[in-house]
């Protein structure tokens, strides 16, 4: 009787055992990798608007305050993407007539909001609150990184569950003087556990990291 | 995920609001868009509420609210504390009324026939004046409203115009007992805070419109026991079926309603007899009740300190005898005063609708305006007047909703909803306040002001125009400041009337009293206002639908509801289907067996069984209207007849007895003053191997006071606001789906055949070993540092384990998605502070943890600490007899902390060591001992 | 080659006593043949039976569908009610299972020799009710796609699931269960597989069994590798059988509502377990038994010894049913009392309850009979009064538990829907449709161990 099998036969049996063990342990680990893929978490990718803005121009160049157009990131649980009328606070000045500018007075005029694309998009069951952090000694550049090198704005913390966890858990080295708040281009004198510490007990800060604290 | 396209969008409208969607957090959601203003109103701060005041009233009587406004849309309603009709607290009614702005299937576009048309086509076909010898008739629901009272009396000045009020439920057998008794109409004024003896000739005071709220918080205040020393008054009622003001009685006699009028002078006769004197009447009977008797013994032996009050349903009789009491008791002037009536010619004949009826008849009525109500529906049947409507060449309604008298008529026009236009009212007391609106119209409709000042020619008018031309004419000093502060306040501070000095005319009572006894009634029928339809206009409210009869517990439905001793003699029982006739009428409805009715009454609640189509109310329950007569508006015999059907009914509760379970802790004054820490027992931390694990700062905690709750049921309507909490419709509730976070447990106690009842409002009690937590496989349900017993709703999925091992079943679950099959249009209603739950998801109480959290973050931001009472939950804030208590109960200052010093405090199921943060303050009953002695 | 055994010898051989365990004669080859034949001979009613069961497993999967696209509302659970069929299809499919492991792994170690001819059908059984029993705790979830958060594993959530709960460890019983018994099963079959490659009619046939058979070729080396990983893995599979269910007993146990809060449910569970299945595992053997005549490999002294495992598990049952009350009584808890004396017995539900009692306890008294234990179809007719009574038992424990708890305004009854009820009719059909797939395609008689016990015995008797 003929042989039911070529003699490699061995070789691909084996083969495909050790690939499926390999999958096996294999699959999951690329997963677990993957959700924490840039990708994923839509960082480093600038996001396209339907206004050329650019920060590097407003904050280097004209020195803009963070607060002047997201003035409501001390008061408010969103900093707030400003009013078409914070724009032509200057733009009725300045630059009436360009191009770039155009959506803008179609929206100052036409009554026509803008329309954003969000860049830092939390799960709608977060509830992120800008004025608590801002009061309390987390600048802007700890979560949206340095804006006023961006011309695209673009995201620089992975807003996953385990990052907000890291510094609510120890806050520390993440807080800096009030005064410093939306200086982006802030460098500390000293250690920044240190500075932070003192911070910490100065505003007796005590994140908080019970569920409800953000999801509500 | 199929739903999260339709959650979606309520989401985007919803804004912050949101609901854990079919995917994780980790994974990429769609890009979602920023819309910023283009010019941002200075007042609007995004994600801060802003609140406004202004006032909202039913039957004319005007109720303060404070309205949260998020971005241009109210969200909520609370009681203003400034008024003295709410002082803070606000009705499941007031409350609810805000869905009905969001309503999708209210009326929207003027119609003439089937056709499109416009107001001014409308103004000038109403303006038009009528041909000689006829009128054109305007049809009004009764009103306080300064603003229109003025253009009613400018309307009347224009000689052909008559105009009639008419409401369903109405005060006016007190208005005509007042001037029976007093020879002119009077508002009672009551003050329960100096009344050691009630009662009550079936009055629900504690929970009917009015004066109700400011009534059960000054009532209230005499039943909080502090300590055993402390005294609390006690409270008799009389009345034919259990009511909210019932369940709170310390001494109740269950009776026909037209035989109250019978007790109610047999009483009076003994507290003449008693009182002595020439002037006294021959007692009316031989012997009468022992009940009677010891009543008014009592009374007699506070008076001055004493109160009797007649129910809105009592003839005109049980008030002037009421009025006779009072006055021979010396209560004038002490716990009762009387003011002028705040509704427009309370008590006149414009209040009679015979009279439209009879103009109909003699062919008088060229033109008939409805605005607001439902007449056709709501009128005594033997009006017929739908019928009388079609004889009349031009008709026309103006109202909020599409009803039935809608139609009726020729001209269908929407009106404005009082969130969205400019008006006033009176209180009770008579205070008046201004209305402004809280949202932009949704429709184009009017307020009822520019349809009467249209009559008078005048198309342009705003509302605010017409409400601002009036108090201009009537403030005093500058108009501007006057103004701000009124819409500030929500009160206009023009001081309230001085109260008016009558005296009763003894000839007519002794008329009544001489009157002999009127015989009962082989079976009755008692009709009465409903806690949730009242009589009918709420009838597309999915939150009143779907709260709980403050009694029977029934949702979506109303029912034939009799005592077991009546039901048992006419052989029915729950859901069999009965047919009731009445004066040649009948309708079908489902039986419900009721536990302290009087015996022979069938009593039916009014406001459901509306017909028109595709609505919410369509096809809800029976038509009460349809068996009423206008000889007999309340009370009447009634035959019943058993078919062989059966109706389902949604009772959210369907189980009425304690089983001897130590749950609601209930003991008589005299058992308080021997053992005062009769609950300590209850209220024991058992031993434990494990330590507490909450650590923070403030530990949060709540008592209910069950010697106050009332079982109102605002409080639910408040958390289904404050929460998002979802509808689940008559099916839903039947299965035992409802999603309340809030429930009132009632229990009927004493002996079944002549039972009260006592009631609990229940909620998730945030025990410290909370046996939900450690059961959950995902950490989705855990403990926080201050205490909270923690809901994650993006992290649960969906095992209901923790329900299962929830000793008080209080957890909810999502077992469809309750927000998809609603109208987009209501998604504007959802308060964005709090997640809307997906399906598949557990929820339940969270103790308002989104005020608490903002709270915080507001203090810290401030550095500050949190003051007592700056946290106040939903169900707290609105409850009107103040019976809940929330707080940091690590701080022994706070209110909270102090009450659970008391000796009533105790836990429910406490020996399962579950360690609850929600206490509860047992009830104190003060029974007359004389009637218990045997 | 050998000469017919004649089949008293072995009935002496027998330590049970009775009935011999195997009464064929013939040879070896005529044995292999005799067994092997199901797999070759057509079976004109097959593809009807597939038919049949496979619109069964079908309406499983679209029931199943609806549910997680529509919501846990199709089914007739509600608050108290909060869990209801799906976790009585649950407990009772696994539960089914452990006979399988117990007849093939516990017998084995204690070497019963009666469990040969059997011991392939159990553990075929025990995969896929275990299967069956696997598809519950999942679908019974409000959102399905997050079980996986059931797994500890790092989550970029930061969170990990809650240990203190059973559930977690429900999913890791269940899978280790659900592994160890397919490898034993397997295992088991690869001398068979490889002796169904040598005799396969067809080319096609020979290589998809020897592509199953692993290269067996019944080497020496072969055998003793085998006979310790099958011990091995008997070993391994002997304490599942106490373990799985007791955590499965543990949803209920570690809770403190009345009917649930007992320390009594380990035991309890793990006997009923082995109750349902031993009836399973005779619901499916008889008729297979009568079918392709193997009432001389299957005699009845295997009906008269699962009979009386029938009886033993079934009194232990019973014992259980009388100790819980009495422990109600006993611990004088008002709540226990109320749910144990006196809803189980007179309430909404009595009639289940009493069911339990009749199905569990009194029928099984009839095994006391010899001439009951011998008839394959009084048996027949008691196993599926126990599976009855153990479906019901499931019920009893878990709605009537729930309807009526502490707080008296929350309770409710609860009423299965269309839906559940074609779940649980689904399951069923799902394990005959693959239970069928077995017997026709795998050697269902282990061939190589019923030889090999034929070979002891006539060393024994030479």
């Amino acid at each position: 009787m003929r042989a039911l099998f070529p003699p490699w036969s061995d070789t691909v049996f084996r083969m495909c055992l050790a690939l499926a063990t390999a999958g096996l342990v294999g699959v999951p680990v690329a997963m677990m990798l993957w959700v924490r893929t840039p990708y994923v978490t839509k960082q480093d990718t600038p996001v396209e608007q339907p206004v050329a803005f650019d920060h590097r121009h407003h904050v280097r160049d004209d020195g803009v305050d963070c607060l002047y157009c997201h003035y409501e990131a001390t008061r408010s649980k969103y900093a707030g993407v400003p009013p078409t009328a914070v724009c032509m606070n200057c733009h009725s000045q300045i630059w009436q007539e360009s191009a770039r500018l155009a959506p803008v007075r179609e929206s100052w005029f036409g009554d026509r909001p803008l329309r954003w694309q969000r860049v830092h998009q939390l799960p709608q069951f977060v509830y992120f609150d800008h004025s608590a952090h801002v009061s309390h000694g987390v600048g802007c550049a700890e979560c949206h990184g340095r804006v006023d090198l961006m011309g695209q704005v673009y995201a620089v913390a992975p807003l996953t569950m385990q990052w907000c966890l890291d510094c609510h858990t120890d806050p520390a080295p993440h807080l800096r003087p009030k005064s410093e708040i939306t200086n982006m281009a802030w460098v500390p004198d000293g250690p920044r556990r240190e500075i932070g510490g003192t911070i910490l007990r100065e505003l007796n800060i005590a994140p908080p990291v019970s569920c409800t604290g953000c999801h509500r | 995920m199929s739903n999260s396209v339709s959650r979606r969008v309520v989401l985007q409208l919803v804004g912050a609001g949101a609901a854990a969607v079919g995917t994780s957090a980790c994974s990429r959601g769609p890009q979602e868009l920023i819309v910023p203003y283009v010019n941002q109103p200075p007042e609007v701060t995004p994600s801060v509420p802003t609140w406004y005041a202004t006032v909202a009233s039913l039957s004319g009587y005007g109720v303060g609210i404070l309205a949260e406004s998020h971005e241009g849309r109210p969200t909520k309603l609370e009681g203003n504390p400034r008024h003295p009709a709410s002082a803070g607290a606000l009705s499941a009614l007031e409350q609810a009324s805000l869905l009905d702005v969001y309503d999708d299937t209210r009326a929207r576009a003027i119609g003439h026939g089937e056709l499109p048309t416009t107001w001014a086509a409308f103004a000038s076909a109403i303006a038009a004046a009528p041909p000689s010898g006829k009128r054109t008739h305007v049809l009004l629901e009764p009103t306080s409203a300064p603003h229109l009272v003025e253009l009613v009396q400018r309307l009347r000045a224009r000689g052909d115009v008559v105009v009639h009020f008419d409401a369903a439920v109405s005060r006016r057998a007190a208005w005509v007992g007042a001037k029976l008794a007093f020879g002119r109409v009077v508002e009672s004024l009551y003050d329960f805070s100096h009344a050691e003896v009630v009662l009550s000739l079936d009055a629900d005071f504690l929970s009917g419109n009015s004066g109700a709220l400011s009534w059960a918080r000054a009532w209230a205040s005499r039943r909080r026991m502090n300590g055993a020393s402390d005294t609390m008054s006690r409270l008799y009622v009389a009345e034919p079926r259990l009511s909210v003001t019932g369940m709170a009685a310390d001494e109740r006699l269950r009776i026909q309603g037209r035989q109250v009028e019978g007790i109610a002078a047999d009483i009076l006769a003994e507290l003449l007899s008693l009182k002595g004197g020439d002037d006294t009447p021959a007692p009316r009977r031989a012997t009468p009740s022992p009940w009677v008797r010891a009543v008014a013994r009592d009374l007699h032996g506070n008076a001055g300190a004493s109160l009797v009050l007649a129910g809105d349903t009592q003839s005109p009789e049980v008030h002037a005898l009421a009025h006779a009491m009072n006055e021979s008791l010396g209560n004038v002037g002490r716990t009762v005063t009387y003011g002028v009536s705040p509704v427009f010619e309370a008590g006149e004949d414009s209040h009679e609708l015979e009279g439209l009826v009879r103009a109909i008849d003699a062919g008088e009525v060229a033109t008939l305006v409805v605005v607001g109500g439902d007449p056709v529906y709501t009128a005594p049947a033997d009006l017929e007047l739908a019928r009388r409507f079609a004889a009349i060449s031009t008709t026309a309604y103006v109202g909020v909703r599409d009803t039935r008298t809608a139609r009726a008529c020729a001209w269908t026009c929407p009106e404005l909803h009082w969130l969205e236009a400019w008006s006033d009212a009176l209180a009770f007391d008579g205070t008046p306040a201004i209305a402004q609106p809280l949202v932009r119209p949704l429709v184009d409709g009017r307020s009822a002001g520019q349809v009467l000042v249209a009559m008078i020619g005048q198309h342009d008018a705003s509302s605010r125009d017409l409400v601002q031309a009036y108090w201009r004419a009537h403030a005093t000093g500058d108009f501007d400041v006057f103004w701000r502060q009124s819409l500030v306040h929500g009160v206009v501070s023009t001081g309230t009337a001085p109260p008016v000095d009558v005296g009763v005319d003894w000839t007519a009572i002794s008329r009544i009293l001489a009157a002999p006894p009127r015989s009962a009634a082989p079976l009755e029928i008692a009709f009465f206002a409903d806690a949730k339809m009242y009589d009918g206009r709420f009838g597309d409210n999915a939150w009143l639908q779907e709260l709980p009869d403050p009694v029977t517990k029934l949702t979506w439905d109303n029912a034939a509801l009799v005592s077991p001793a009546t039901a048992t003699r006419l052989d029915v029982d729950d859901e069999q289907v009965v047919n009731i006739e009445v004066r040649g009428r009948s309708v079908r409805a489902p039986v419900l067996v009721v536990p302290g009715m009087a015996d022979d009454v069938v009593a039916i609640a009014l406001g459901y069984g509306q017909d028109v189509p595709d609505r919410t109310s369509h096809g809800v329950g029976c038509n009460a209207h349809a068996l009423r007569d206008s000889r007999a508006e309340w009370f009447d015999d009634a035959t019943l007849h058993v078919t062989g059907d059966r109706h389902p009914l949604s009772l959210t509760q369907e189980h009425g007895s304690m089983e001897g379970r130590p749950i609601v802790l209930c003991h008589t004054l005299a058992e308080y003053r021997a053992d005062p820490d009769f609950a300590k027992p209850m209220n024991q931390r058992p031993d434990s191997l494990y330590g507490l694990v909450p650590d923070a700062p403030h530990q949060w905690g709540m008592t209910i006071d069950l010697n106050a709750c009332t079982g109102c049921s605002a409080c639910v309507v408040a958390c289904m606001a404050e929460n998002n909490i979802p509808t689940v419709g008559k099916g839903g509730v039947r299965l035992g789906r409802a999603m309340h976070w809030l429930r009132l447990d009632r229990y009927y106690v004493g002996d079944p055949r002549d039972s009260g009842a006592v009631v609990q409002p229940m909620l998730c009690q945030h025990c410290e070993k909370a046996p939900c937590e450690y059961v959950c496989p995902v950490n989705a349900t855990v403990h926080s540092h201050d205490g909270l017993n923690e809901m994650v709703y993006n992290r649960c999925v969906g095992t209901r384990f923790c329900s299962n091992n929830c000793a008080y079943k209080v957890r909810r679950f999502n077992f469809f998605n309750y927000n998809a099959d609603k109208p987009e249009s209501l998604a504007l209603v959802m308060n964005p502070d709090v997640t809307v739950r997906a399906r598949g998801v557990m929820e339940k109480c969270t103790y308002c943890v989104q005020r608490i959290r903002e709270a915080e973050i507001v203090a810290r931001r401030d550095q500050r600490p949190i003051a007592d009472g700056e946290i106040v939950t939903a169900c707290q804030q609105t409850c009107p007899t103040g019976a809940i208590h929330f707080g940091d109960i690590a701080d022994p200052g706070t209110h909270v902390s102090r009450s659970r010093e008391s000796g009533r405090l105790y836990a429910v199921l406490n020996d399962l060591g579950t360690l609850p943060r929600t206490r509860y303050l047992a009830r104190i009953v003060n029974p007359n001992p004389d009637l218990h002695r045997t | 080659m050998s000469t017919t055994a004649p089949a008293l010898d072995l009935m002496h051989d027998e330590p049970t006593g009775g009935e011999p365990v195997l009464l064929r004669g013939g040879t070896d080859l005529e044995l292999t043949d005799e067994l092997l034949a199901p797999l070759w001979r057509p079976w004109p009613w097959f593809r009807y039976a597939l038919g049949v069961t496979g619109l069964g497993s079908l309406a499983l999967f679209a029931a199943l569908g609806y549910t997680v696209t529509t919501g846990i509302g199709l089914w007739g659970n509600n608050i108290p009610v909060a869990w209801a069929f799906a976790i009585i299809n649950f407990v009772w499919w696994i539960g089914i299972g452990h006979a399988g492991t117990f007849i093939s792994a516990v017998l084995l170690l204690f070497e019963v020799r009666w469990r040969t001819s059997i011991n392939r059908f159990a553990e075929a059984m025990t995969l896929f009710a275990v299967l069956q029993a696997g598809l519950f705790p999942i679908f019974h979830m409000g959102r399905a796609w997050f079980a996986y958060w059931l797994i500890p594993y790092p989550s970029e959530m930061g969170i990990w699931p809650q240990f203190r709960s059973s559930l977690p460890w429900d999913v890791v019983a269940v899978t280790t269960y659900f592994i160890v018994s397919l490898l034993f099963w397997y295992s088991g079959l690869i001398p068979d597989l490889a002796t169904a490659r040598d005799r396969a009619p067809t080319l096609l046939r020979r290589r998809l069994y020897g592509i199953f058979a692993l290269g067996w070729r019944g080497e020496l080396a072969h055998w003793r590798h085998y006979r310790i990983m099958y011990l091995v893995m008997g070993g391994l599979a002997t304490p599942l059988v106490l373990s799985v269910h007791t955590d499965v007993s543990f949803d209920f146990a570690i809770t403190q509502l009345p009917g649930w809060h007992s320390s009594i449910f380990p035991p309890y569970f793990v006997a009923g377990a082995i109750y349902s299945g031993f009836a399973m595992v005779l619901q499916l053997m008889i008729p297979a038994r009568a079918i392709f005549g193997l009432k001389d490999v299957i005699t009845k002294n295997h009906l008269d010894n699962m009979a009386k495992m029938l009886l033993v598990t079934g009194w232990i049952v019973t014992y259980t049913y009388l100790v819980e009350p009495f422990m109600a009584w006993w611990s004088n808890d008002q709540y226990e009392m109320y749910d144990q004396l006196i809803d189980r017995p007179t309430g909404s539900y009595a009639p289940v309850f009493w069911g339990v009692i009749f199905c569990n306890c009194i029928v099984v008294q009839a095994l006391w009979m010899k001439s009951w234990r011998t008839s394959a179809w009084r048996i027949f007719l008691v196993a599926c009064f126990i599976q009855l009574g153990m479906w019901s038992e499931r019920f009893m424990l878990i709605v009537t538990s729930l309807h009526r708890d502490f707080l008296p305004s929350s309770w409710r009854m609860y009423t299965p829907s269309w839906i559940d009820w074609t779940i649980l009719g689904g399951t069923v059909f799902f394990f005959l449709f693959l239970f069928l797939l077995f017997l026709r395609f795998v050697p269902f008689i282990p061939i190589s161990e019923l030889k090999e016990m034929r070979h002891e015995a006539r060393r024994r008797h030479a």
